[in-house]
């Protein structure tokens, strides 16, 4: 105890002691000046490479620090690319998963910063282009208008359910991608909250979540014209 | 608590040790160590065959340029597939591409020289070469390409062109040295066209590639 206090210790003194994980949690962050933001942003990068370090070793109390110190920066160059809102969350999701992912791609002795904004800034445009083909995939859909007509044998209420379906299906195409998942597992495959756990890679509670924005949202889209306003 | 934070909860309770990646070097030696054998297979199952004319000056300049074509593609995919590292070193194999035409480009023009518009004929099944480096490109590209498959969220065309181009340089040094007597030019149309017509396919292929075997799904 008393040489974990030390280190500690040695870690407030030193700038480049290789802080613990208990400090990036914990510890009281001293507000920063406009002239230390630069040099700070530096020892940023340094630290959250220290703790990638020992993430990759399995420690998972520097891990978690890590991607709860990285998760204001990601959200900041998610903003930039895909503006306020949810996109954004689910952008900064995204990330981590994917940092998660190749977590093992940091190399030891290489800046962190560069590394991890390489794939914020990769993972941004890539989920912008899919927004860009979700916008023109509605478009074709809309032109598909034969599409699944069930009941023949009166011509308007299949038409009426055709144009229902339609709507409902580029309402959901139109969804982010977490949600989307979350409403295709859940409601349409009727999966139960475990079975949808495994097949995707949210949590059970984060499915819930995403579920229930995603029907909130569906709603709000699928309501008449004359309601919404 | 909001789901991003539900998120990190997750994912750092599941933070098993990974292992690091190895340096692009030690990476690149393990990749051609593993084309060199299969490579060597497939030329001993044909025997060797080498001709005197392919081991004199254009011809030889030629396979040493597609030889380090395939290797410098191979350290170019191992440094831009890595997060952070500069992409600049996709043009690495530049010169050694550069070497490669040179050498065929001289072939051509010598064999023009000597034998006029005849050193332009097609020779019957001359293209089987371009299947064989096909064949054998395809188990090569494959395995580097899952050697880097983390390359999908990072630059998935670049890496994917840059690993085409590597299994099928490597592969047209290989094919060389077993289908003897062929001219400049068919080398120039049956080499160098698969290895081109292969790293576009790659290219074009690799980010469909890479949502497949990659991490980020599409």
């Amino acid at each position: 105890m008393a040489a974990a206090a030390d280190a500690r210790i040695m870690a407030s003194i030193l700038p480049f002691a290789r802080p613990l994980p208990m400090d990036a949690t914990t510890a009281p962050v001293p507000p920063r000046t406009e002239t230390e933001s630069e040099t700070a942003t530096v020892h940023d990068g340094d630290r959250w490479g220290e703790l990638m370090l020992l993430a990759q070793d399995g420690d998972r109390e520097a891990y978690h620090a890590l991607l709860l110190a990285i998760a204001p920066y990601l959200r900041g160059i998610s903003r930039r690319y895909l503006g306020h809102g949810e996109d954004c969350e689910d952008a900064v999701q995204d990330i981590l998963l994917v940092v998660h992912g190749i977590r093992h791609t940091y190399e030891r002795g290489r800046p962190f910063k560069p590394w991890l904004a390489t794939i914020a800034c990769r993972r941004c445009i890539d989920l912008l282009r899919r927004r860009t083909h979700r916008l023109r995939h509605e478009v074709d859909t809309d032109a598909d208008s034969h599409v699944s007509t069930p009941a023949r044998h009166d011509p308007a209420e299949a038409a009426e359910r055709a144009h229902a379906a339609r709507e409902v299906h580029a309402a959901v195409d139109a969804l982010p991608q977490r949600q989307r998942e979350a409403v295709r597992l859940l409601r349409l495959r009727e999966l139960s909250l475990e079975e949808a756990a495994a097949h995707s890679e949210q949590s059970t509670g984060a499915l819930k979540v995403a579920c229930h924005r995603a029907l909130k949202s569906l709603r709000r889209a699928l309501q008449p014209e004359n309601a919404k306003s | 608590m909001n789901d991003t934070d539900a998120l990190i909860q997750q994912l750092s309770a599941r933070a098993a040790p990974v292992k690091r990646l190895a340096s692009p070097l030690r990476r690149t030696a393990l990749w051609l160590a593993v084309a060199t054998l299969l490579i060597a297979i497939v030329v001993a199952s044909y025997g060797l065959r080498l001709a005197p004319q392919d081991m004199a000056m254009p011809a030889a300049l030629e396979w040493i340029g597609s030889l380090l074509t395939g290797a410098l593609a191979a350290y170019a995919v191992f440094q831009v597939s890595v997060p952070g590292r500069s992409p600049a070193w996709m043009w690495l194999p530049l010169p050694a591409v550069a070497l490669w035409l040179g050498g065929l480009g001289l072939g051509c023009a010598r064999a023009l020289a000597l034998q006029g518009t005849g050193a332009f004929a097609l020779q019957p099944g001359s293209w089987d070469c371009a299947s064989a480096i096909t064949l054998i490109s395809l188990p090569l590209g494959l395995t580097l390409l899952l050697m880097v498959r983390h390359a999908g969220v990072v630059r998935p065309a670049a890496t994917a062109l840059l690993a085409g181009l590597s299994a099928a340089a490597l592969s047209a040094a290989g094919v060389s040295l077993f289908h003897e007597g062929e001219s400049a030019w068919m080398v120039l149309l049956w080499h160098a066209g698969a290895v081109v017509a292969l790293s576009a396919a790659s290219w074009l292929s690799g980010r469909r590639l890479f949502a497949w075997i990659g991490y980020a799904r599409r």
